[in-house]
Parts: structure tokens; sequence; C-alpha cells
């Protein structure tokens, strides 16, 4: 391994870190609109032009709060929690192409951390460690509302990375590889993942919103009853990071969808990246607009939802992709 | 009809009147304390309970005269559940004791509280603090043991009071097993604020911005509701278009109280944006009342004999852009969840309570028309010209959350044509009654003549006097049937006020409600029930 | 150059994580150090090539054995300290550092002695599942579906074990009990 590849390593590793805390910062001032306008108000209108400013405003908000340690929790984990959250959701971004590979003064640009030969599964694997944040935050708080969240988020997440995983066998034995970049070049070829295996994209869909805990799936924080969840003894930046996982979380998913159902960035052309990028925007606006527009269902109807129809869903996908590929 | 009966004999003819002859509901039970009143009672402390029949129609009071509050009556907990927090009220403020009652302990004030307030010897500047939470176990000990349960198993959890989805500050207990909940107990009065001991040294008109902050979603339906009692007790009514005006704003204060309650329970499901749709025209609303009385919320708009000024000019154009807008929030609201499938099972056979037990509790109004018993005050006991609106009756089937919120949406339907219809017929006239010793001369007649002031100046600092006589009334107001019994000594301050508050008795039910269900489903239930603090704890 | 840090990086990190899960008083810490040790061993299956390895560690180990562990854990409380008890130190030293020495015998001594030869050479041009997914279905067809219909006899016995009113049987009641049985749960 030589330095310039350390180096492009290091330089891409910052890039990302960079732009996907700003994106999550910036996918609330989204949210925060796109929610205003279609409940027929106007949202942050006051900090800056269109209150684009608010983003910054609440981001020192977060830095300069007092960070409040309760008494009775358990100090290290409490602090540790968090980082898990925002960490295993931007782990998770080494193995996803943020765009096709382009060349710039000569100088080949593979916009991808890692392209290890097994992509998806470790991009659903350190998905899988996003759990421990909700849960060590939850024991750690000696909060009984935390302690239910843990247990929901426990059972949730489990559940439904079942779900992710079984949904996505079936294109993984048409693309015959795990890395999303074969994934990519699989659907230039052969038309998107989309058309071929409508019900599995729908089940990873539904699974996405699961394992990003939104509306309707949003009961792990759920405000309504178990005030915040894991977070409720959290104050400040702490509590900032959990918000920065769940965001980046959105996004990543958002463009693992987009990867690996709906053709990627194509053939690699200025028009594919930017057919790539309006995808995920597509996506994370399709989480927003579920969220304006459904309640939530209660944690013993996700477990019958997850268990009893999609899971069954899933198994018959693959058995009949199987038959087919077969013959 | 008043009954006087001697203690003994109370638990008995309760009972007769229960099963015999089908009084089914339990209005109210009202303490009084005679000490100071000039026409002398023949013991210090006295009970009156009302009564209304299967019919709806008719009601019965039954008086009793307590020789020693000490030993006290027998409890009908057995016979009315909802007698038993009634009668803990009782207790509280006044000191009576009643034998054999389930758990006998204080409900409006705090547990560190020294003294009964509402005792005419009772000093009023003296405060008490409470320095611990009572901790009811000894409420849901009981309740475990009756299930056999271990609580070592269970988590218990406090749902309240200061949590996001408790309307109001309202403490429930309950014992969890996972999400499940076994069991629970309702801690309440948190906002109690003495109403009743401060009606009692003001005068009926100075009384009226108080009844604002009872129901505050509905505040001009609770100033009615106050002065009618008073109106029948002076034995005077409004000229027709008072009326009128009487019916227009009540049915607007209802329709706001319906969006309140189901936005709020529409957002506890995490459906945001009904919330807006219905807030929307909720705060026009309160633009057209705040242009016609003065204030947005706490309105005062009424007065004894009459109404404090006349509509506006211009206000059927005002009024009828809040109608519409009220129209189009509330079909936008129903057409994103009438017909989702997340709705359905979140509110579908949650909160289950049977037409049986709502009735022994006491529920009245949109909530007990959800169980499917068809009673509303409109219908069966007329006033105020309802009898010639053509309107219908909502009723649901099951008396679960759906059908709670449900019974809301369309009663919102039902008053905007009841206000249609007002509008078209409101006739032109006085909106008082001219009787000068009750209502306030005009301010030219204060300002130019010396009849004009010395009227002003004897209204104002004594009141309207109302004659001797003890009086019950019940109003349809958006939660369900608000009372006022008041008793009068003849001068212009009430002797005693008691308000039959709708939402004291839904709360009593409420940890019978969520027994057997999940924790969402009891921050629904207890959304879907319209709890107002501000009534229930007074 | 960088294989040897990295392996010293993460070996001395593995050691640590796995020394205070031993050692710690609080169980929270011993299940955190617990699921960041298995992270950490993942990281010598990326060193040595074998992504496939490394991913499967990270999804078995930390995403689903630390979370039973973690689910199990929610039944006590979680900050409190766990007092053990400790009759003889000597001895439990003793025993482990001769349990851990003769355990890496038994692992050096054919290395050492260079007795061992790959059966399977490592076929060229195709990825790590792949070749993973040609001996699993080849030689080894028989112990991967044993192993799997024994995961499933594992989940049905934790089903029946743990279950709710799992003692009752409705096959092997009477008809009408049964149907009582069944109506009450349809009322329920």
């Amino acid at each position: 391994m030589d330095t310039a590849f350390i180096i492009e390593t290091i330089v891409k590793i910052v890039v990302i870190l960079l732009i996907f805390s700003a994106l999550a910062g910036i996918g609330t001032y989204f949210e925060r609109k796109i929610l205003a306008f279609m409940q027929r108000r106007l949202g942050p209108m006051y900090v800056g032009p269109f209150g684009l400013l608010q983003v910054a405003a609440d981001g020192v908000k977060l830095f300069t709060k007092e960070d409040i340690i309760p008494t009775g929790v358990v100090a290290k984990i409490f602090k540790i929690a968090p980082v898990i959250t925002a960490a295993t959701a931007f782990m998770a971004a080494a193995a996803i192409p943020f765009l096709p590979t382009f060349t710039v003064f000569g100088y080949t640009v593979h916009p991808i951390v890692a392209d290890i030969n097994v992509g998806v599964l470790y991009v659903l694997g350190v998905m899988a460690i996003g759990l421990y944040g909700p849960l060590l935050g939850g024991l750690a708080s000696a909060n009984k509302f935390a302690l239910i969240s843990t247990a929901r988020a426990a059972s949730v997440f489990i559940s439904y990375e079942v779900i992710t995983g079984l949904s996505l066998l079936a294109p993984l034995m048409m693309v015959g590889s795990f890395s999303l970049i074969d994934f990519n070049n699989y659907q230039v070829d052969n038309g998107w993942l989309l058309f071929s295996q409508p019900l599995a994209f729908i089940l990873f869909w539904i699974a996405a919103f699961a394992e990003t805990g939104r509306t309707p799936f949003h009961l792990v924080a759920n405000d309504h009853e178990l005030i915040d969840g894991f977070g409720t003894e959290y104050s400040g930046m702490r509590w900032g990071l959990f918000f920065i996982g769940e965001y980046a979380n959105m996004f990543f998913i958002s463009f693992v969808m987009a990867l690996l159902f709906c053709g990627g960035f194509g053939d690699g052309s200025v028009a594919g990246a930017l057919a790539l990028l309006g995808k995920v925007a597509f996506f994370f606006f399709v989480f927003l607009w579920v969220r304006a527009a459904w309640p939530d269902i209660r944690p013993d109807q996700l477990m019958w939802l997850c268990w009893k129809v999609l899971m069954p869903l899933a198994v018959i996908n693959i058995v009949i992709t199987g038959f087919v590929m077969m013959f | 009809m008043i009954k006087m009966l001697l203690e003994e004999e109370l638990f008995k003819e309760v009972k007769f009147l229960r099963d015999e002859k089908k009084f089914l509901i339990l209005l109210d039970i009202v303490g009084v304390d005679y000490l100071t009143n000039p026409s002398k009672n023949s013991s210090r402390f006295a009970l009156i309970y009302h009564f209304r029949h299967e019919n709806f129609k008719d009601t019965i009071t039954l008086k009793l005269n307590i020789t020693d509050e000490k030993e006290g009556v027998e409890s009908i907990t057995s016979l009315f559940k909802g007698a038993n927090w009634l009668e803990r009220e009782v207790y509280d403020q006044y000191g009576i004791n009643f034998k054999n009652h389930p758990l006998l302990k204080r409900v409006l004030n705090h547990n560190e509280f020294i003294g009964h307030p509402l005792r005419k010897d009772y000093e009023i500047t003296k405060g008490h603090y409470c320095t611990q939470t009572q901790d009811m176990m000894d409420e849901l000990k009981p309740l475990l043991n009756e299930r056999e349960l271990d609580m070592d198993n269970l988590t218990i959890l406090n749902l309240g009071p200061s949590h996001p989805a408790s309307h109001g500050t309202i403490r429930t207990l309950v014992a969890l097993d996972g999400e499940k909940i076994l069991c629970g107990a309702s801690e309440i009065g948190y906002l109690h604020r003495g109403f009743e001991k401060s009606c009692e040294n003001h005068t009926y008109n100075q009384i009226v911005p108080y009844t604002d902050r009872l129901n505050y979603c509905s505040a001009i339906m609770n100033n009615i509701a106050f002065v009618k009692t008073v109106e029948d007790m002076l034995d005077i009514t409004l000229p027709d278009r008072g009326v009128f005006i009487r019916v227009i704003v009540s049915e607007l204060s209802r329709i706001i109280d319906h969006l309140v309650c189901l936005a709020a329970a529409l957002l506890d499901m995490g459906a945001q944006t009904n919330y807006w749709y219905l807030f929307n025209p909720r705060g026009e609303a309160y633009d057209f009342l705040s242009k016609l009385t003065g204030a947005r919320l706490t309105n005062s708009y009424m007065r004894v004999g009459g109404i404090t000024h006349d509509l506006y000019d211009g206000w059927e154009t005002d009024l009828n852009d809040v109608i519409k807008s009220v129209q189009k929030g509330v079909d936008e609201s129903l057409l994103m969840i009438e017909h989702n499938r997340i709705f359905h099972d979140r509110t579908q056979d949650v909160g289950v309570i049977s037409a049986d037990d709502a009735l022994n509790f006491g529920f009245s109004g949109p909530n007990l028309r959800a169980c499917g018993v068809s009673h509303d005050l409109r219908f069966d006991t007329p006033y105020d010209y309802y009898d010639t609106f053509d309107f219908n009756l909502v009723v649901g089937s099951h008396g679960d959350v759906y059908d709670r919120l449900m019974v809301r949406f369309e009663e919102i339907k039902e008053s905007i044509k009841i206000i249609n219809q007002a509008k078209k017929s409101i006739p032109d006239g006085p909106i008082s009654v001219s009787d000068h010793s009750i209502i306030l001369p005009t301010k030219k007649n204060v300002y130019s003549s010396i009849e004009g002031v010395m009227n002003q100046f004897k209204l104002v600092t004594e009141g309207v006097k109302v004659p001797k006589g003890e009086h019950y009334k019940g109003f349809e107001a958006a939660n369900g049937e608000l009372g006022f019994s008041i008793i009068s000594d003849g001068s212009g301050t009430p002797y005693r006020v008691k308000v039959r508050a709708p939402s004291f008795l839904h709360m009593q039910a409420y940890p019978k409600i969520i027994e057997s269900y999940q924790i969402g489903d009891a921050i629904m239930a207890l959304s879907s029930m319209n709890i107002i603090a501000g009534e229930m704890d007074r | 150059m960088f294989e040897a840090v990295a392996f010293y990086l993460f070996a001395f990190l593995t050691i640590t994580m796995f020394y205070i899960t031993v050692t710690t008083q609080q169980a929270l810490y011993a299940l955190t150090a617990l699921a960041a040790g298995m992270i950490f061993i993942s990281a010598f299956f990326f060193i040595l090539g074998a992504d496939f390895l490394g991913v499967v560690q990270i999804i078995v180990y930390t995403g689903a054995v630390m979370a039973l562990y973690a689910f199990g854990m929610m039944f006590f409380d979680t900050t409190r300290d766990v007092v053990e008890k400790r009759t003889s130190p000597q001895m439990i030293f003793g025993m482990s550092t001769l349990a851990a020495i003769l355990v890496v015998a038994i692992f050096v001594a054919p290395i050492v002695s260079d007795n061992i030869t790959a059966f399977y050479p490592v076929v060229e041009g195709v990825g790590n599942s792949q070749q993973i997914g040609l001996v699993l279905f080849t030689k080894y067809l028989v112990p991967f579906e044993v192993a799997a219909i024994m995961l499933l006899v594992a989940m049905v016995a934790g089903i029946v074990l743990a279950g709710k009113k799992m003692d009752r049987s409705l096959t092997l009641m009477d008809c009408d009990d049964a149907e009582t049985i069944l109506q009450e749960n349809k009322e329920s």
C-alpha cells in the first residue's frame, strides 16, 4: 500500500464526514420546511433568508448547552452511546459509492472509501451495530421510559435486520456479487432491479423505514408515549449526536436503495451522477412525506407485520427467484 | 323534586332508585356546610344527591342532614362506581366520612393538606405545603392483590404528571408487564385552584370570568351553563335574540373544543398534519371570538340575564368564513385518516368501555354517545329552541377510541348545521332581559342620571340578588353534562356553588379503561376522552 | 508494514476489551466491552483477507449474539455493581494461565513443525464469498444442512420453552376444550 493510497483514503474519509454531517443538519432544515408546507404553514422563516441559518443556530445551541450527566447513570456507557450511533452511521458509508468514477486533472478518483467484495453485507452489518446506540443509551440511563424504549429498539431493529437480509437475497442471487459497484453495473446491462424484483424493493423499503425509526414505525423514541425514549436523559451535543446519526442513516439508506434497486449512477457519466443524487433526494423526500401523512403504529403491530407478513413474503420471493433462475 | 331522607335510609333508597325506578345515572354528590346560612338548617352539614332517570328526562334529588360528620353515611360506591371520587371530594372538602368506602382519601387537595377547605370556618389565608408526592401504593396494592400479581416482576411507571401526552397535569401510576398495562391508579388535583371556595365571596357576575377557566377550551359554554342556572332561580328567560346568540356562540365553542380534542388525539398518534389542518380553523374561530367578545380564549361573554354586548356589524360574513374553514379542515383531516389502515388499527377496539359501565360511572356527552347510548340534553330536555333546529344526534356503537373520535367529527358537522340555521332565523330585538335589578344600566344612563349611578352602584357592589333556594341545572357542554348546583341565601353572592364537571367522572373510569391494553393505547384512550384539567380539578 | 501496525493495534484493543469484560464489576461495562471485542476480532479477519468471514463475524456476533445478551440484561438493574464471590484468586489465575498455554501450544505446534497443508487450494479469480460457497456446497454440504436443521430445532425449542401458555397442546385435548380455548383467544 503506497502512501498516495493512504492519503487519498484519509481525504475521502474526511470529505464524507464533513459533507454528511452538514447534510444531516440540512436534512433537518428540509424536513421542517417540507413538513411545514404540507401542513400549510411556513416553517423556519426568521433566521436568515427563508430560515436557512436555522440549522446553524440549532447547531450553536446544541454545542453550547449544558452537558448534564444525571447521577445514577452508568457514566462511561452513557457518554459512549451517542457516539456509537453517529459512528456506525458513518462507518456504513465506507462501502457506498457516492458518485461514479471520474477523472480530474488526469487523476482517477473512485468516490468509494473501500470497494470490498462484501460491500452490501458490510453496510448491513454496520447498520446492525447501530442498534447499540439506543440499546446502551437506554440501559445506562436510570430511567424507566428509556428502558422501555430500549426493549422496543432491540426487538424492532433485530427483527427488521432479518427482513433487510432476506429481501436482499433475491437480488443478490441475480447479481451474483456483494459489491455495490457490481450491482450498479448489473443494472446497466439488465435494467433496473426495481422492475425485476419489485417485491424485494418494497420489502427493503419498508424495512428501511423501520431501521431508521421513521414514521409510521417511529416508536422507539416516540415522544407521545415515551417522552424521548433512550434520549430522555441526554442534553446538548450528546443528544445532537443521536440526531445526526438518525439523519445520516436516512441518507445512507437512501443511497443504498438507489444503488441497489434503482440503477445507481448508470453508466458513469455526469448525467448518471446527477440522476443518482436525484434518486437519493427522492427517497429522502418520501421519508419526509410519509411522516407528514401517516400516524404511527403500535409496537406489537409492528412485530406482527414483520414476522407474519414481511418475512413469509421475503422467503417466497427467494424461492420464486431461485426457481426462475434455475429454469 | 327534592326528597328529604334520614341518614340510615340512604343506601336502601339509592338501591331502590337504581334497581326499581331505573335512575341509572348518578349526576352529582354535593356537600353543604350550613354554618353561616341565615336560614338555619337542622344540622350543620348536609348532602345532596342528584340522579337522572333511564329516559334521561327526569331527575330526582335526595337531601340528607348529617348529624355526625365523623360517622357520616353509607357509601354508595358499590351501587354507582362514579360515586367513588365524588365521595372522596366531599370528604376532602368537608370532612364528612363515608362508611365502607374502598379508599377514602383526598382527591383534589394534596395529601399533606390539613383541614377541610370548603367548611365555612376554614381560614382561607392559610397555605399548606406539600413536600412529598404520594406513592399511591395504597391504591395500587389492592388491585395487584386482587389479580394475584407480584410487584417484583412488574415495572411500575408514572405516566405523568409531566408527560408530553397527558393533557394537563394528570398522573397515572401503572403496573406494566412488558408493554401491557395490568392495572393503574390515577391522581388528580394538580390544577385545583379553589373555584368553589372563590364563588362564596364573589357576586354572581364576578363568578362568570372564573367559569371561563373551567373548561378553557370552550369557555363560553361554561358561562352559559352558569348563568342559565342563576336565571332559572330568578325565573327569567332571555329575549329571543339573546337565546339565538347563545346558541350560535355555544355551538361555535363546541366546535372549537372538539377540534382541540381531535387534533391532540391525532397528534398523539403521530399524525402531525391533521393537528395543523384542525388547528388552523381554530385560530380563525378565535379571531372571530376576539372581535366579538374582546378575548380569544376566556371570553366572559355572558352575564346573568343577558349578554355583554350585541353582535357586531358584519358578523355574518366573518362567521361564514370561519365555518367554511372549519368545514374544509375537517374534510381534509377526515380524508387523511378515514380509510387509513394504520388509524383503524390504532383506534378500533382500543380503550373500550361498555354502555353499562359508562352509565354507572356517570359518563355523558360524546364519550357516552360513543358507547351507543343516545343521550343528549339538547334532545332529551330541549332548551334554547334546540327542538326547532334540524340536526342529528350522533351515536357510536363500540365505545372504543375510534367511536369517540368519530362522534366528535360528526358533531362538528352537526354544530355547523345548527349555526347555519340559527344564523338565518336570528330575530332582531334586545339581547338581555329588561329588569333593572338584574341588568346593568347603559353607560349613558350611568353617566347622566342619578338613578343610573345608583343602579350601577348597587348591582356592582351587592350583585344580582337571587331568591333563597337550591337549584341544579345540567347543560350539554362539549364534554358532556356540565351542571351547576347553586344554593342561594337571598343575597348577591351565592352560598354554595358546585360544578358537576364531566371530565371528573370520565377520569375516574380511565384506570379501568386502560387495563390489559398497551402504553400506546393508554395514551390514545386518554386523549380520546378529552380530559380537560381545568374542569376536572376546578 | 501497515499490516503489522494494524495487527498490533487491533490485538492490543481486543485484549484490552476482553480484559475489561473479565475483570469489571459493572455488568454494563462487561457487555459493551464484549461487543467491542467482537468487532475488533473481525478486524483480524479483514487483515487476513477473509472479508466475508469478517463481516459475518460482525453480523452474527455483534449484531445477534450480543443483542441477545443485552435483552437478558434488561431484566435486572444495570446500574448496580455486581459483586462476585472469589474464593481463591490464585487457583483461578493459575488454572487460566495453564489453559491459555495449552491452547497456544496446541495451535502453534502444527504451524511451527510445518506439518499442515491445505486440502483445497485457493481458486484464482473469484471473490471470497464464492470460494466459501464452492467449498460449503460440495465437500461440507451435509454438515451445513445438519447445522441448519439444528438451528431450526433450537428456534422451535426456544419458542416452546419461553412462550406463554406453551404447555397447553390444542391437538392433544378433547375437541370441545380446544374449541372453548380458541373462542377465548378470539375474543381477547
